[in-house]
C-alpha cells in the first residue's frame, strides 16, 4: 500500500493579468523521491515553486504537504513546516558570513524570544551554541567548512550556490526545492552538486528541482515532470520522458 | 451669518488654499512620476518663490516681472537640488534618495533664514481693491488670483503633457522609463525636467499666496507636507488627482477650523494620510498608492 | 563572531562606564553636564531609532511622537495624579507600546516610503493632540510641576545626579540592544534588511518582528521621554514635533545607520555641535532667535548619506 504522497499540488493555477502563467497543474511528490520539473523558460516553473512556498496565493487549487492544506500560509510557516527552498538567483544576505547565513536558516527551529535574547539567559546561550554547532556540521557536509568566517557575498558562485543549500538544510526540512541550482556551475561543480543531491535523498530528504542541465536532471531524478505554458504535458520516469514526442517537440531541451 | 453662508465661506477659503496644494501636489506628482523619488523639499520651493518675489517687489521690480523671475529662481533651484544631490545618487535606495531630500528641504530652509531672517514679510496682493462678494460670503481679491493662476497652471500643464513633445516625453518616462531609454529619450534629462518644472509650480504657488498669508522662512514645511497628501489622494502618479486632492484637502481643512476646532486644522491633513495609508492596506482603494510591501 | 566570556562589546561598555563614571566628579560646570544629560537622553532616544532602521530597516519619521508620549505620560500621571514616577515611567513605556503596536499593526504592511511618511503623519497628529487637548496637557503653556524621580529619599533633582541615572540607563539599554544584536533575532532583522523574501522563506516572520522590534524602539523612546519630564520638571509640545523626529534621523544616519554605538556617537556629536551653533551664530548674525543649527542638520544629512553610509561608527571600524 502506497503512503500518501509527502507533497500534492492538485489544480493549481495561477493567472496574473491576463495571463494564466499556471493552468490546472496536478502533480504529487512522495517521500524519499527526487523529482525535477522541466520545460521552456516561462512554462510555469518557478512561479509554481512560489505558490507552493506562499509567496502569493494560487487563483485556483491546492497544496497538501503531508496531507495537510497550505495555501494560504505565509512563507514563514511553510518554511517551519519543512519546506525549504533555493532561489534561481543565489538570494544570500550578502553582507553577512557564511555561517551567518546558514545558522539564519536554524531560525525556524530555534526559540529564544526578544526578552532572552536581550537578557543573554542561560538557555538563549545554549541554545545560541546548538544553532551553531549544528550550522558548522551542515557546512561541513557541504564541503564550506574552511569559508564559514568569509563574507558571502566574496565567495565565487558555485560556494554562494551551495551556501544557499547549507541554509535551506538547517531549517532540517522534510523537502527541498531547488530552483535552477545548476546555472552557472562548471562540469565539476555539476558533478558534486549531483552527488550532494543524491546525498540528500540519502538522508531522508525529498527534494523537487527545476533546471534546464538535462545531463544533470535525467541522471538523477527518479521521475521528471514538463511543463509548457504553464500546463502539465508529461510525467514519468526521465527515460520516458526523453522519448515522449510531446516534449520533443514543445522543448528541444539543452545538453548543456 | 448664518450657517449656510458660513458654509460658503469656508467651501470659498478651503477652495484657494486648496488650489495652493493642488500646485504643490502637482509638483510631488511629476517628480514621483518620472523619479519615484518623494521629493520632501517640494514645500521650500514654494517658501523661496514667496520670498524671492518680496525681495523683488520691494526693490521696485513690476510684479508681473517679479512673478516671472521668481518662478524662475523656483525652477533654478529644482535643477540644481536634481543636480547636486539627486543625480549623484540616482541608483540609491527610495529611502535614501527620500533622506537626501529631506537633509536638502532643511538646508534651504535655514539659508532662508539666514538671508531674510525669521520676521513674516508682506506682499502686496496683486490687484488692490476690497474683498468680493458671493452669495453671503466673501473671498479677497488675490483668493481668486490664486484660482485664476492655479487654472491657468493647469491648463498649461495638460497643453504641455499632451501636445508637446517634452511633455509627451516626461509621460512615457513615467510609465517605462526603460522603453523610454530605447525609443531615445534621455531619462536622465527627464529627471532634471521633472525637478525643473517642479520647482517652477513650487515657486508659483508660493507667490500667489504670500500676499494672503505673509511669506517666512519655515511655511514650507507645512505647504509641502499638505501638497503631499493632495497628491498621495490621486495615487501619486495622477496630476488630475493631486488638483482634485488639493481641493478636497483643503476645502475639509477649511470646514474643519470652522466647524470644529481651528487648532486640530493642520492635523485634518495627516489624518487623510493615515487614512489612505490604512485603506490601502485593507484593500479598500480601486487605485495603488505607491507600491506596497 | 562573539565568543562567550568577555566581549568586545563587553569591555568597551565597562571602559565608557568607568569613563562616565568619573565625569560628574571631573567637570564641575552645571552647564556642560546638562548638555552631557541631553547627550545622553538623546542617545536612548536615538538607539530606538537605531534599532528600528538600522535592524528591522524601517524609517520613521515620527519617533518625537513616542519621545512626547512619553514625557506626557509620565508628567501627568505624576503631576496631576500623584502616582509614584517609577511606576508611572513604566506605564509611560507600556501605554506608548500598545500605541506603536496598534498604529504599526496595519501600517507596517505598506512599503518603506509609504510606510516613512505614515509615520511622519502620525508624529505631527500626536503633536496636535499634545497641543490642542489643554485639560489633559496643559495646551502650549505645557506641564508643570513634575516631580522629580527619587530613590528612596534620595531627590534625583541636580544635574549631577541626573547625569547618572541617564547614564546609567542608557549603558543599561546599549547592553541589551548589543546582546539583541548579536542574537539570533538580530540574525534575523540582519536578514531581514539584507533581503526579506529570502528571510521569510527561512523560516523568518518579518512582519511580526519588525512589528516587534517598533514596538521596542517606541518604548525605549518613550523612557527617555520619562526621564525627560522629570529633569526639566517642566514640558510643552514644542520639543517633541517633526524638527526632533528630525533631529534623531540626523543623528542615526550621523553616527552609523546600522551601529547601536554609532546611535551614541551621533547623539554626542549632534548635541554637542548644535551647543556650539547655538552660542556662535548670534555673535556672527546679530540674530538670537532662530535655529541655525538647521542648515548644519540639512547638510549632515545630505553629506553623510551621499558619501560616508556608515556614518562615524562606519569610520571607527575603517571602512
Amino acid at each position: 500500500m502506497a503512503s500518501p504522497p509527502l507533497l500534492e499540488v492538485r489544480g493549481l493555477a495561477k493567472g496574473f493579468g491576463g495571463v494564466m502563467a499556471v493552468n490546472d497543474v496536478d502533480f504529487a511528490v512522495r517521500d524519499g523521491q527526487i523529482k525535477a520539473m522541466i520545460g521552456p523558460n516561462g512554462a510555469g516553473k518557478t512561479t509554481i515553486f512560489n505558490l507552493i512556498t506562499g509567496v502569493f496565493p494560487p487563483s485556483r487549487g491546492s497544496v497538501a504537504f503531508r496531507g495537510r492544506p497550505i495555501v494560504g500560509l505565509g512563507p514563514h510557516a511553510i518554511a517551519a513546516l519543512g519546506i525549504g527552498r533555493t532561489f534561481q538567483a543565489v538570494h544570500l544576505f550578502g553582507e553577512m558570513t557564511v555561517l551567518e547565513n546558514v545558522m539564519l536558516g536554524r531560525h525556524a527551529r530555534s526559540r529564544s524570544g526578544l526578552l532572552a535574547s536581550a537578557l543573554r539567559t542561560a538557555s538563549m546561550r545554549r541554545e545560541e551554541r546548538e544553532i551553531r554547532e549544528a550550522s558548522l556540521t551542515i557546512l561541513d557536509a557541504v564541503g564550506l567548512r574552511d569559508k564559514a568566517g568569509q563574507v558571502a557575498a566574496s565567495l565565487p558562485y558555485g560556494e554562494q550556490r551551495l551556501t544557499e543549500i547549507a541554509r535551506a538544510l538547517a531549517l532540517e526540512p522534510a523537502m527541498l526545492l531547488l530552483d535552477e541550482p545548476a546555472a552557472g556551475l562548471n562540469r565539476e561543480e555539476k558533478a558534486r552538486l549531483g552527488d550532494l543531491i543524491r546525498r540528500l535523498r540519502g538522508r531522508g530528504i525529498t527534494l523537487l528541482l527545476v533546471d534546464h542541465h538535462m545531463d544533470l536532471v535525467m541522471g538523477i531524478s527518479d521521475e521528471v515532470l514538463v511543463l509548457n505554458y504553464g500546463e502539465k504535458i508529461a510525467e514519468g520516469p526521465p527515460g520516458e520522458i526523453q522519448r515522449h514526442q510531446g516534449v520533443i517537440t514543445a522543448y528541444l531541451g539543452d545538453e548543456d | 451669518m448664518n450657517l449656510a453662508d458660513q458654509v460658503l465661506q469656508y467651501l470659498l477659503s478651503g477652495l484657494v488654499v486648496g488650489g495652493i496644494y493642488a500646485l504643490i501636489g502637482l509638483g510631488f506628482v511629476i517628480v514621483y512620476s518620472v523619479t519615484r523619488v518623494i521629493n520632501f523639499a517640494q514645500g521650500e520651493f514654494a517658501m523661496l518663490g514667496a520670498l524671492v518675489m518680496v525681495t523683488l517687489t520691494d526693490r521696485g521690480i513690476p510684479m508681473p516681472v517679479g512673478f516671472l523671475l521668481a518662478a524662475l529662481a523656483g525652477c533654478g533651484i529644482g535643477a540644481l537640488l536634481e543636480g547636486a544631490a539627486i543625480h549623484p545618487i540616482r541608483r540609491g535606495s527610495a529611502l535614501t534618495l527620500l533622506i537626501i531630500t529631506i537633509g536638502a528641504s532643511i538646508v534651504i530652509r535655514g539659508a532662508a533664514l539666514l538671508v531674510w531672517g525669521t520676521d513674516p514679510l508682506p506682499l502686496p496682493a496683486f490687484t488692490g481693491g476690497p474683498p468680493l462678494q458671493i452669495g453671503g460670503a466673501i473671498i479677497v481679491r488675490q483668493g481668486l488670483w490664486v484660482l485664476a493662476v492655479a487654472l491657468a497652471i493647469f491648463a498649461g500643464l495638460w497643453a504641455f503633457f499632451t501636445r508637446t513633445y517634452a511633455g509627451k516625453a516626461v509621460q512615457a518616462c513615467a510609465i517605462h522609463p526603460t522603453a523610454s531609454r530605447l525609443m531615445g529619450i534621455r531619462v536622465d534629462r527627464m529627471f532634471l525636467l521633472a525637478f525643473t518644472l517642479a520647482g517652477g509650480l513650487g515657486a508659483v504657488a508660493g507667490i500667489v499666496i504670500a500676499p494672503i498669508t505673509y511669506a517666512t522662512y519655515d511655511m514650507g514645511l507645512m505647504l509641502g507636507l499638505k501638497g503631499f497628501v493632495a497628491a498621495v489622494v490621486g495615487g501619486l502618479v495622477s496630476p488630475p488627482g493631486a488638483i482634485v486632492g488639493g481641493f478636497l484637502l483643503g476645502i475639509l481643512e477649511s470646514l474643519t477650523a470652522g466647524l470644529v476646532s481651528s487648532g486640530y486644522k493642520d492635523a485634518v491633513a495627516f489624518l487623510i494620510l493615515i487614512l489612505i495609508c490604512l485603506a490601502q492596506v485593507a484593500r479598500l482603494l480601486p487605485w495603488r498608492v505607491v507600491e506596497e510591501a | 563572531m562573539a565568543r562567550f566570556g568577555v566581549r568586545p562589546d563587553t569591555r568597551a561598555l565597562l571602559v565608557l562606564a568607568a569613563v562616565l563614571a568619573a565625569i560628574p566628579l571631573v567637570v564641575r560646570s552645571g552647564y556642560l553636564l546638562g548638555i552631557l544629560n541631553f547627550v545622553g537622553l538623546n542617545a536612548i532616544a536615538a538607539m530606538g531609532l537605531t534599532l528600528l532602521m538600522g535592524y528591522a530597516g524601517q524609517v520613521s519619521l515620527g519617533q518625537a511622537a513616542f519621545f512626547g508620549l512619553g514625557a506626557y505620560t509620565s508628567g501627568i500621571l505624576t503631576a496631576t495624579y500623584a502616582v509614584n514616577p517609577w511606576a508611572a515611567m513604566a506605564a509611560a513605556a507600556l501605554l506608548t507600546g500598545i500605541v506603536a503596536f496598534a498604529i504599526g499593526t496595519p501600517i507596517f504592511r505598506l512599503s518603506g516610503l509609504l510606510l516613512a511618511m505614515s509615520t511622519l503623519g502620525f508624529g505631527i497628529i500626536v503633536y496636535y493632540v499634545q497641543v490642542n487637548w489643554a485639560a489633559l496637557t496643559g495646551g502650549p503653556s505645557g506641564l508643570t510641576a513634575i516631580p522629580p524621580l527619587s530613590l528612596g529619599g534620595f531627590r534625583i533633582d541636580n544635574d549631577r545626579r541626573f547625569f547618572y541615572l541617564v547614564w546609567g540607563c542608557a549603558l543599561l539599554l546599549l547592553a541589551l540592544a548589543l546582546n539583541l544584536a548579536d542574537s539570533r533575532i538580530g540574525r534575523a532583522l540582519r536578514a531581514i534588511h539584507g533581503g526579506e523574501l529570502a528571510a521569510r522563506m527561512a523560516g523568518v516572520d518579518a512582519t511580526r518582528l519588525k512589528l516587534q522590534i517598533f514596538v521596542v524602539s517606541a518604548a525605549i523612546t518613550a523612557l527617555a521621554g520619562s526621564l525627560y519630564a522629570h529633569y526639566l520638571t517642566f514640558i510643552n509640545p514644542s520639543p517633541f514635533g517633526f524638527g526632533y523626529s528630525i533631529e534623531l534621523l540626523v543623528m542615526v544616519v550621523l553616527g552609523g545607520v546600522t551601529s547601536l554605538w554609532g546611535a551614541f556617537l551621533g547623539a554626542g556629536t549632534l548635541t554637542i555641535l548644535t551647543e556650539a551653533l547655538r552660542a556662535i551664530m548670534p555673535r556672527l548674525t546679530g540674530r538670537t532667535q532662530a535655529e541655525y543649527e538647521i542648515i548644519l542638520f540639512g547638510l549632515l544629512l545630505i553629506g553623510f548619506m551621499m558619501f560616508l553610509p556608515k556614518g562615524l561608527a562606519g569610520l571607527a571600524r575603517g571602512e
